[in-house]
Order: C-alpha cells, then sequence, then structure tokens
C-alpha cells in the first residue's frame, strides 16, 4: 500500500512538472509569435491572449500541485526547529491536514459551480468556462492527493520508528521556508534562483536528477 | 468583527507553518460558508479572477529571463566589463559589486536570483582581496535589493495588478528611486575606501576593457528592449518580457554557455517558482475581496483619522508597519496582503497609488535581509558558505543606506512620479 502511494505520489509530480514546463514554453512562444505577427506580418492574433490567460492558470495550478509533493511553499517557519523530531513529525502531519481539509472544501463546495458554468464559453477561442476552473478545481484536488499521501505515510513511518528518533520519508521536513530549499539547491546543484529543488522528500529521484543536471 | 477573526486565523495558522496561500484561503473559506449570501462556487471565481491576468503573465516571463541569465553565464559577463571599465578606482570591486546588480536588475526582478548569482562570484572575490568578510557580505545583500525595486520587479508587477494601476508606470516610477539606493550605495562604499584605503588600493584583477566589453555589448541591450518596447509603445510588459527571455536565450546560446539541461532546468525552476508566487495571488484576491466587503480599509482609514490627518505622518507608520511585516513576510504575499487595506486609505490621504507602490515596494524589499525570514540572508550563506550569522552580523550597518533611501523616496514624491509623468504624459 505505501509503495503504491509513494509511487503514485512521485508519478503525479512528474506529470505536473511536465505539463507545467510545457505550458510555460508554450506561453513564452505564444506571446512572441504574437509580437512576431504584429509588426513581422502585420496580423495581430485576436486569440494569443485569451490562450495565455487559460494558461496561466493551468500552469499556476499544476505548479502549485507539483511543489505541494514537494512541500516547498512558501510558509513561515519560526518554531519547528526547535521541536524534538517527534512533536515535529505531529506537526507537520497537522499542516497536511489543514491543506487537505481547506483544498478539498472549495474543490467539492466549487464543483456545482463549475458544472453550472460548462455551457459558457470564452469569447475567442470558445472554450468552455469549466474547462477555464476546471484547471483550478483539479489543482485543488492534486494539492489534497500530495499532502494526504504525505500525511499518510508521514504517519506510517512515525508509528515504525521508536520516539525522538528522525525519520526518513517525504513529510519529515514539513512545510519550511521555500529559501531552505534554495539555499540546498544552491549548494546541491550550483544554479542560481529562486530554484524549487532539491529537497529529501519521497521525490528522490528528482532531486537526484535536479542536482545531477 | 467576522474581518478580525478572519485576520487572526490567518495569523495563526501562518505561525503554525501552514503555506501562505493556505493561510489565508482557509479563514475565507470558512468566511464564505458562514455567509448566507455567497456560495464556494463564488470563492472560486475570485480566486480565478487574481490569476486570470494578462498582465501577471509577465510574472514567470521576467523569473525565467532571470534564470536564464544566471544558468547562461550572463552575470560574470556584466562583472567582468565592470572590472575592467572601474580598473585603477580605490574600492573598485566595492562599486562593481553594487553596479553589478544594478545592470544584473534590468533581467531580473528577484532580489534572490540576484544575490546568488553575483554572490558566488564576489564575495570570494573581494575577501581574496582583503575585503571584511562582513562588508562584502552585507554589500552584497544589500545591492541584491535593488534587484526587485528597478523594473522589470516582479513585486511591481504583482502592486501593479493587484492596485489596478499600469505596471509600464510602475516600473517607471521604480527607475529613479532604484537608481538613488544605487548612488547611497556607492556613497558607502566611498566610505569604507576612504577608512580601508591599504585593502582596497589596486584590488582588481586583469582584464581587458576591450573585450569584456564586446562581450557584455550585447547583454546590456536587454533593458532596451524591455523598457524601451514598454516606452515606444511596440509591446505590453508581458510582450516585452517574453521577447527579453527569448533574447537571453538566443544569447546563451550563441555565447555557448546555456546548456540544453541548464534551459530545461531553468524552464522547471520557473514554472514551479511561478506555481509557487501566483498561488498566493489566488488565495489573496479571495483574501482582498472580503477585506473590501466587510469594509477592512474604511475600518483602517477611520482608526487613522483619530491619529493623524497628516499624510506624512501616515506614510511614516506605513514604513514601520511595513517593515515589521516584511522581516515576517515575503514582499509578494505582504504586498497581496497589505495592498487590498492600505491603497484605499492611501488615496484618501492623496498619496498617489505609484508613489505608494514604490514605497511599500522598498520597505517589504528591506525585509529579505533582515532576521528571522531574510530569504537573501541564507541565499548569500549558501552560496559564499558564511554562516548566517556572520551574514547577519554583515547586513546591518546596510540597513543605514537602506532606510536613508527609504525615507528620501517616502517624503520626496516627485523622484518616483517625475519619470512616468513626464514618459507617459
Amino acid at each position: 500500500m505505501n509503495r503504491l502511494l509513494r509511487g503514485l505520489h512521485e508519478r503525479l509530480q512528474q506529470l505536473e512538472r511536465l505539463s507545467a514546463t510545457l505550458i510555460l514554453v508554450g506561453l513564452l512562444v505564444t506571446m512572441v509569435s504574437q509580437v512576431v505577427a504584429r509588426y513581422v506580418f502585420r496580423a495581430a492574433f485576436s486569440w494569443s491572449e485569451e490562450l495565455c490567460r487559460f494558461g496561466l492558470v493551468w500552469l499556476t495550478f499544476l505548479a502549485a500541485a507539483y511543489i505541494m509533493g514537494q512541500q516547498q511553499h512558501i510558509a513561515v517557519d519560526l518554531w519547528s526547529q526547535g521541536l524534538r523530531p517527534r512533536w515535529r513529525l505531529w506537526a507537520d502531519r497537522a499542516v497536511q491536514g489543514v491543506v487537505v481539509f481547506t483544498c478539498l472544501l472549495l474543490f467539492v463546495g466549487s464543483l456545482k459551480f463549475v458544472w453550472h458554468v460548462h455551457p459558457v464559453g470564452s469569447p475567442s477561442l470558445g472554450i468552455p468556462k469549466s474547462l477555464w476552473y476546471g484547471g483550478a478545481s483539479l489543482g485543488l484536488l492534486l494539492m489534497a492527493v500530495h499532502a494526504g499521501i504525505q500525511a499518510y505515510l508521514g504517519w506510517q513511518e512515525t508509528e515504525a520508528h521508536s520516539p525522538g528518533e528522525v525519520a526518513s520519508g517525504p513529510t519529515v521536513e514539513g512545510f519550511q521556508l521555500h529559501w531552505e530549499a534554495e539555499a540546498r539547491a544552491e549548494s546541491t546543484s550550483g544554479v542560481a534562483g529562486e530554484s524549487s529543488a532539491d529537497k529529501a522528500t519521497g521525490s528522490g529521484s528528482d532531486a537526484d536528477e535536479r542536482a545531477g543536471a | 468583527m467576522s474581518l478580525l477573526w478572519m485576520v487572526l486565523g490567518m495569523l495563526a495558522l501562518l505561525l503554525g507553518r501552514v503555506p501562505v496561500a493556505i493561510s489565508m484561503l482557509l479563514p475565507c473559506l470558512v468566511y464564505v460558508s458562514l455567509s448566507p449570501d455567497i456560495t464556494l462556487g463564488v470563492a472560486l471565481q475570485r480566486i480565478m479572477s487574481g490569476i486570470d491576468s494578462f498582465a501577471l503573465l509577465a510574472v514567470p516571463l521576467f523569473i525565467l529571463t532571470g534564470y536564464i541569465s544566471n544558468a547562461g553565464g550572463l552575470a560574470d559577463r556584466l562583472f567582468r566589463f565592470l572590472l575592467g571599465l572601474l580598473r585603477g578606482v580605490p574600492g573598485s570591486l566595492g562599486y562593481v559589486n553594487v553596479i553589478s546588480s544594478l545592470l544584473f536588475s534590468w533581467m531580473s526582478g528577484a532580489a534572490v536570483a540576484d544575490a546568488a548569482g553575483l554572490g558566488s562570484v564576489l564575495v570570494p572575490a573581494m575577501k581574496k582581496r582583503g575585503y571584511d568578510e562582513g562588508f562584502s557580505l552585507g554589500l552584497t545583500g544589500a545591492s541584491s535589493l535593488i534587484g526587485p525595486v528597478m523594473p522589470p520587479s516582479i513585486p511591481a508587477i504583482i502592486y501593479a495588478v493587484t492596485a489596478g494601476v499600469s505596471v509600464g508606470g510602475l516600473f517607471f516610477a521604480s527607475v529613479l528611486p532604484a537608481l538613488l539606493l544605487t548612488a547611497i550605495l556607492c556613497v558607502a562604499v566611498a566610505i569604507y575606501s576612504a577608512w580601508n584605503p591599504l585593502t582596497t588600493a589596486g584590488d582588481e584583477p586583469n582584464v581587458s576593457l576591450r573585450q569584456a566589453s564586446l562581450e557584455a555589448a550585447p547583454i546590456l541591450i536587454t533593458p532596451v528592449i524591455i523598457l524601451g518596447g514598454i516606452l515606444g509603445g511596440v509591446m505590453t510588459p508581458t510582450e516585452a518580457a517574453a521577447v527579453a527571455a527569448l533574447y537571453v536565450i538566443v544569447l546563451g546560446w550563441l555565447f555557448r554557455s546555456l546548456s540544453r539541461a541548464a534551459l530545461v532546468q531553468a524552464l522547471q525552476e520557473t514554472a514551479t517558482t511561478t506555481g509557487s508566487i501566483l498561488l498566493i495571488v489566488a488565495a489573496a484576491s479571495l483574501f482582498g475581496w472580503i477585506i473590501a466587503r466587510e469594509q477592512g480599509p474604511q475600518m483602517v482609514a477611520d482608526w487613522l483619522a483619530t491619529v493623524t490627518d497628516n499624510p506624512y505622518v501616515f506614510l511614516l507608520l506605513v514604513n514601520v508597519a511595513l517593515l515589521l511585516i516584511g522581516m515576517l513576510l515575503e514582499p509578494v504575499a505582504a504586498l497581496l496582503i497589505m495592498v487590498p487595506i492600505l491603497l484605499p486609505v492611501a488615496r484618501e490621504y492623496g498619496i498617489d497609488p505609484l508613489h505608494f507602490g514604490v514605497i511599500m515596494i522598498l520597505n517589504l524589499v528591506i525585509g529579505l535581509i533582515t532576521p528571522p525570514v531574510g530569504l537573501v540572508l541564507y541565499v548569500l550563506s549558501s552560496v559564499s558558505k558564511a554562516p548566517v550569522q556572520r551574514v547577519m552580523w554583515g547586513t546591518w550597518p546596510f540597513l543605514l543606506p537602506l532606510f536613508t533611501t527609504l525615507l528620501i523616496v517616502t517624503f520626496v514624491p516627485e523622484l518616483s512620479l517625475w519619470l512616468p509623468r513626464w514618459l507617459l504624459k
């Protein structure tokens, strides 16, 4: 069961990162094409802005789901470093519980609305509004899935370890400040910037891959 | 009353290490669930309206420009060019540090990218030539703050979209304050050089100016593309961001310094950083809407009216509050929370939203080099291998030039407003 969940967690993250990156490339290409079409071919696109806004919504929520899986969302951590490991693990469970509850509340609560707006199409491309809002709904569901899996796996590992022992796995470090992940990314991969890289999570293959790159 | 509970709930969740976006979202969802006339569908609609914006598309594209510039070694070329240019000037490495940040800021809108990219090169170089380590770290940290003030600036885009002002207008409003910050940091270098003449004399490595200028010239065209494109009405800020990103990719490819793996990594990191920032923007959109619905700004304005009717005293109070908030919250998150509350009040005091935007951004980015949540401190510690404590001690003296800049920007509105009025009239 644990292996299955861990596999699902990692596979979903790979898909999310790949999709978000491809959407970003699509946005870049569309925007540059818009400028080229306007000044070189004297033909402005009527659909490009709408497509880019649509892409930005999906990019945001897919990437947000990916970083939820990586436990790298921006958070303020002023006290957890001083906690005993076992208490810290429980604090992580509480945070993940809040994430699951919040995401599922909005996901379930807004499903009727998403269904209701399905017949409405966007002005230029006629993209159903349900697809537009669907990006957010899917992202919320994926965030809940990642946080839920992390909480479950972390709980299993807490049970498997004696009190005070530090467990390894996807939830050990909990949500930390973005800079902690960045700092580690700097030291491991040597690439600058606000990286969303290496963190000791269950997706070790991802971290290794980036560090190697 | 419900607004107070909502804010307290958000603070409790933030202190409980819950991600910022979720900390904002949950109290809002509870508010919506308890309100008989709003549904969660409306909440989703408000959340979406926060990111369904063409102007916000500039955020990932400018982040990408910064990442590619770093990964493609463009910062190194700027550094070598400045070394050649300032050869023979006492304290030249100090000036190179500040001016590299200024030049790099034209390609990057985030202080962290600047600190990571330039800090790894400049801090060891300055230490090697006898500069005090604390001074080197502090100067690198303080000068990295030019990045999020000088356009293209990610916080400026976020502020402009939240406040409903022109992104281009805010970009131009930020130029002179960023140059003022650069000049004041250069004065700090001059004072240090005067006190430490032996350590800073003849400190420059031998770099050919001609060669370095040729290498750096194509990079220096980037701000012309961005600001020139916007000013000339050729491109929107979003289009300028896309063209700049493509341009630095082409430069990295032509210089043979950007590998395919580095490009893919930069794209992946841009996508994930975007998710991290824009999820907060989405949550803040709902938060801002509820604050407006509950007449939060009116309450703050009423309270402030009992304290002062002087706009300068108001600005002073805002500065103190934002500096404290900036110590705890990352600038984008803090902007998204505070703009809906403070901007309507600032308007009542007759303060121009562009001027107020520059004040807010400068205030909040100072928090990047102050503990306990100072992103730049930790990045500098990581790239320079110096303990965080030492980086913190190094940055303290630089709060003086930063506060000086902040006070001048706050009390001289023309510094922010003259350029956009002149260029965009």
